[in-house]
């Protein structure tokens, strides 16, 4: 039975795992010269936390197994506060430890201070006892490679809001950010059914312009549905825009006296891509846009028809440029540069990508997936997670999204048009909490 | 919008288009003339095949119908057709034939009569196509009365006709827009059988009330019914008082009105007016009824319960009621000749006040003092103060009047969850080119 016992713990006891044989070298040196069961208290430094508790559990062990009465760990900040604490606890000496990875060797190092009160020292501190220096080393195994090189957590996302800004008295089929009066801080330009409506901030309307003059469609689209881009960013002064009732859209320049024309449009602008707005027309008089698209002078095809699509940030942002793709099964799915789909669709009614932490992350903004009365919801997903980060109700109906820099802080804002009951649209804004 | 009843279900998606409506009806499956229609259901399967003159929008404002959304120009009439206008078989629509349709609504006793009551003539075909012709008084708010149903031209509408199979193709051309969906299909049953198909998922819709299967809706009560005593026969002058004071309408509706029904407390259908104030009651100052009165009362074949309802009322009050059934048209040709004791008289409202008002006091009143009244109405450039003195007038003159108001209707619907869009003309039908369908589990992209 013995002989069985043996056998087996032969078999299956593992080398010493490097950070075993380190903490046992430490601990060696740290009992030396110390009366015996002294009682210890462990403090850990290292590259990341994980391998600092890692360390001061193993030297912990390897102290007990030495025969230390007690060995406590010591959470501190730094190392006069440790023997501080070390005193407080009436520890007779205190470890001081810096654990690391040095190339391929795994190295521990420090110092063992004597940390016994003497009651007749009265108020006055007094270190007691021999100190030692520790110094210890073993090749690394990838266990300690592992604990060394663990990610720093990513930072903590950004808290986000949801922002009612203000009310257009008509639906709002499209969204997009424009320097109109030429301040150098964008406007927000809606596309209603009827009209292109240039609002500020707080609501006013600074400019607009009926789509009446625009030649119709012989066959209009009964759910109203229309493209608006800003070709030149939310800094640039001109948009292009068309409704699939009109035969043709219109590109307009703005300036503080208005907006004028400068050309009309054979297609439906649906985004900015990397030559430009995309265009598309929609299918036989329905709210459905491609699968063909023009990116600039190039044909390209979607992967499906889409209702709407949006794009991430300027064409030249260091982390390309990505399509989020709205489907009219009711989901939204990434594609990349070349309309190329790129992970799983995620089910969303109206989408848009926005980078809301301004951390060059392409966040997606999700409407509620389906039909579901006069409340909608929206979420915010961050780029390769599928719990979202953010989620809100919001009263009526979410029919557009688009995202920018409207306030200037470097920080995008997903602006969010709502349809409500009384058939009048409600413009908030999802952003970062001040 | 004063007088235009909507019901906007809102869809966080933008609404879908494609499959094929199946749609419940309780009657015959046809889709009968717009002019004709007095019911909700057969407004709404009226409205399906064809386009007003104008329509509204989901926010409730005037959109193009048939014509381009007329300029206010005072007491000119110019409406426009759309270049694009193609009717039946495809044909290119003229402008006479909407000359033709208003026409038709003025004979007498058409209860569209009143839309015909603020113009000077019947409007010609002018030679830019335009339709021309004049007001006889302000009247602004007359476009307003064009959303209604009876003025749709066939061929025009969201849907083709039906075919005797009872399914109706999408209209590509239709001014509105092409439907959502891709084909309508019509077919008859019993609520039992209505039943069973909208659970199993063999019809989306049906035009009855169906407790305990899918979502009830509740439609604008907009088709009217009154109880009309010729004006001209003194000897009859006080039965509508009687009838007004004595008759349990709330009794009636319960029991006697088939479909989702209220009973009328003004002269206004809900749908325009839908608090009314409760009319005076009348105790003291009924006039006399002569001894052993005997009257005939006309009403149509299916309200034939109601009819008998009045016949045992009045019979208590001594006035002995001879019922005769008539077709709804013949019913309003005897009406509009003055040939009738009293007639039960349905009317699907204008969608606006004073028209609205207009088309029951032509029951009780020559139509020049309506035109005098619609005038009065007219007059002045404030929307809201037309409104209030339509509703006025309505409240002064329901207890002088010899039409007793009865009941309103509203259209008996189930919808299965899936069923989004509905919508609601001022008329009270549903707008089935509107509905759309959510794809259920399984369903394939378009």
């Amino acid at each position: 039975m013995t002989a069985l016992a043996l056998a087996l713990a032969l078999a299956v006891a593992p080398a010493p795992a490097a950070l075993q044989a380190v903490a046992d070298q430490v601990a060696a040196q740290g009992v030396a010269n110390l009366p015996a069961g002294p009682k210890l208290g462990v403090w850990v430094q290292a590259s990341t936390p994980e391998l600092a508790q890692a360390a001061a559990s193993a030297l912990i062990d390897a102290l007990h197994a030495r025969g230390a009465r007690a060995a406590l760990p010591i959470d501190a900040a730094d190392g006069g506060q440790a023997e501080t604490q070390a005193r407080a606890a009436g520890l007779d000496a205190l470890l001081r430890i810096r654990v690391g990875v040095d190339g391929t060797w795994l190295t521990a190092a420090g110092d063992r201070i004597g940390t016994w009160v003497n009651l007749w020292d009265g108020a006055t501190p007094n270190r007691q006892g021999q100190s030692a220096a520790l110094a210890a080393r073993t090749p690394a195994d990838p266990t300690a490679l592992a604990l060394a090189r663990v990610p720093a957590p990513a930072p903590a996302p950004p808290e986000l809001e949801l922002e009612a800004l203000f009310r257009v008295p008509a639906p709002v089929l499209a969204l997009a950010l424009v320097d109109a009066d030429g301040d150098g801080r964008p406007e927000i330009a809606a596309l209603t059914p009827s009209a292109l409506l240039i609002l500020r901030v707080d609501g006013a309307v600074l400019a607009q312009r009926e789509l009446s003059g625009l030649p119709r469609r012989a066959h209009p689209v009964r759910a109203p549905c229309g493209g608006l881009v800003s070709p030149d960013g939310p800094r640039g002064h001109r948009l292009l825009y068309a409704t699939a009732s009109q035969a043709r859209g219109e590109a307009v320049q703005l300036d503080a006296t208005g907006v004028h024309s400068t050309g009309l449009l054979d297609g439906v602008p649906l985004c900015l891509g990397p030559q430009g707005a995309v265009m598309a027309q929609s299918q036989g008089g329905t709210n459905v846009f491609g699968p063909e698209v023009m990116l600039g002078s190039a044909r390209a095809a979607l992967p499906r028809p889409v209702y709407a699509l949006s794009a991430a940030g300027p064409p030249d942002s260091p982390q390309g440029l990505a399509f989020l793709a709205q489907y009219p099964d009711g989901t939204a799915q990434l594609l990349d540069p070349h309309l190329a789909p790129q992970g799983p669709a995620l089910p969303a009614g109206v989408s848009a990508l926005a980078d809301l932490g301004g951390t060059g992350a392409w966040d997606q903004v999700l409407s509620g997936p389906g039909p579901r009365g006069a409340l909608d919801a929206v979420r915010v997903v961050a780029p390769g997670m599928t719990a979202p980060l953010f989620q809100a109700a919001v009263p009526g109906a979410i029919t557009a999204m688009a995202a920018g820099d409207l306030y200037g802080t470097g920080r995008q804002v997903a602006l969010l048009a709502a349809l409500q009951p009384g058939g009048d649209t409600a413009i908030s804004a999802v952003e970062v909490k001040p | 919008m004063t007088g235009l009843v909507l019901a906007l279900l809102l869809a966080a998606t933008p609404p879908r288009y494609g499959g094929a409506l199946e749609v419940v009806v309780p009657g015959e499956v046809a889709a009968p003339n717009p002019a004709q229609a007095r019911t909700p259901a057969a407004l709404t399967l009226a409205r399906a095949g064809c386009l007003p003159w104008l329509t509204v929008g989901p926010g409730g404002a005037l959109q193009p119908g048939l014509i381009d959304l007329p300029e206010p120009s005072g007491l000119a009439i110019a409406l426009h057709l759309r270049s694009d206008l193609r009717g039946a078989g495809g044909k290119a629509v003229r402008g006479s034939a909407l000359v033709a349709k208003l026409g038709a609504l003025a004979a007498p006793g058409n209860p569209y009569r009143a839309l015909t009551l603020p113009l000077r003539g019947p409007l010609s075909v002018s030679s830019d196509g335009a339709l021309r012709g004049g007001l006889a008084f302000a009247y602004p708010d007359w476009p307003q009365a064009l959303t209604q149903a009876a003025t749709c031209l066939a061929g025009t509408g969201a849907f083709t006709s039906p075919a005797r199979s009872g399914r109706a193709k999408a209209n590509l051309a239709c001014p509105a827009g092409r439907p959502f969906a891709d084909t309508l299909a019509l077919r008859t049953a019993t609520a039992r059988n209505a039943a069973r198909a909208l659970s199993r998922g063999e019809a989306q819709v049906a035009l009855m009330a169906l407790p305990r299967t899918g979502a009830a809706v509740t439609a604008p009560r907009a088709v009217a019914t009154y109880l009309a005593v010729n004006p001209r026969r003194t000897q009859l002058a006080g039965v509508a008082p009687w009838v007004a004071s004595h008759l349990d309408r709330a009794e009636l509706v319960r029991i006697f009105v088939p479909g989702p029904a209220e009973p009328l407390r003004g002269l206004l259908a809900p749908s325009i007016d839908p608090h009314p104030e409760s009319p005076m009651p009348i105790t003291a100052s009924l006039p006399p009824i002569p001894a052993h009165l005997t009257l005939e009362l006309l009403a149509p074949a299916g309200d034939a319960r109601v009819a008998e309802r009045l016949q045992v009322k009045l019979h208590d009050l001594g006035i002995t009621v001879k019922v005769t059934a008539l077709s709804r048209a013949a019913l309003e040709k005897r009406v509009g000749a003055g040939d009738y004791d009293a007639a039960l008289v349905a009317i699907p409202a204008l969608p606006e006040p004073g028209l609205a008002l207009a088309q029951v006091l032509l029951l009780a009143q020559p139509a020049d003092e309506v035109r005098a009244e619609l005038a009065q109405i007219g007059a002045g450039p404030d929307p809201t103060a037309r409104r209030a003195r339509a509703l006025s007038l309505a409240r002064a003159l329901a207890p002088t009047l010899s039409v007793v108001p009865l009941y309103a209707q509203g259209l008996a619907l189930t919808v299965t969850p899936q069923v989004h869009g509905l919508r609601f003309d001022g008329s009270g039908a549903l707008l089935l080119g509107d509905l759309w369908l959510e794809p259920g589990p399984g369903a394939s992209a378009p």
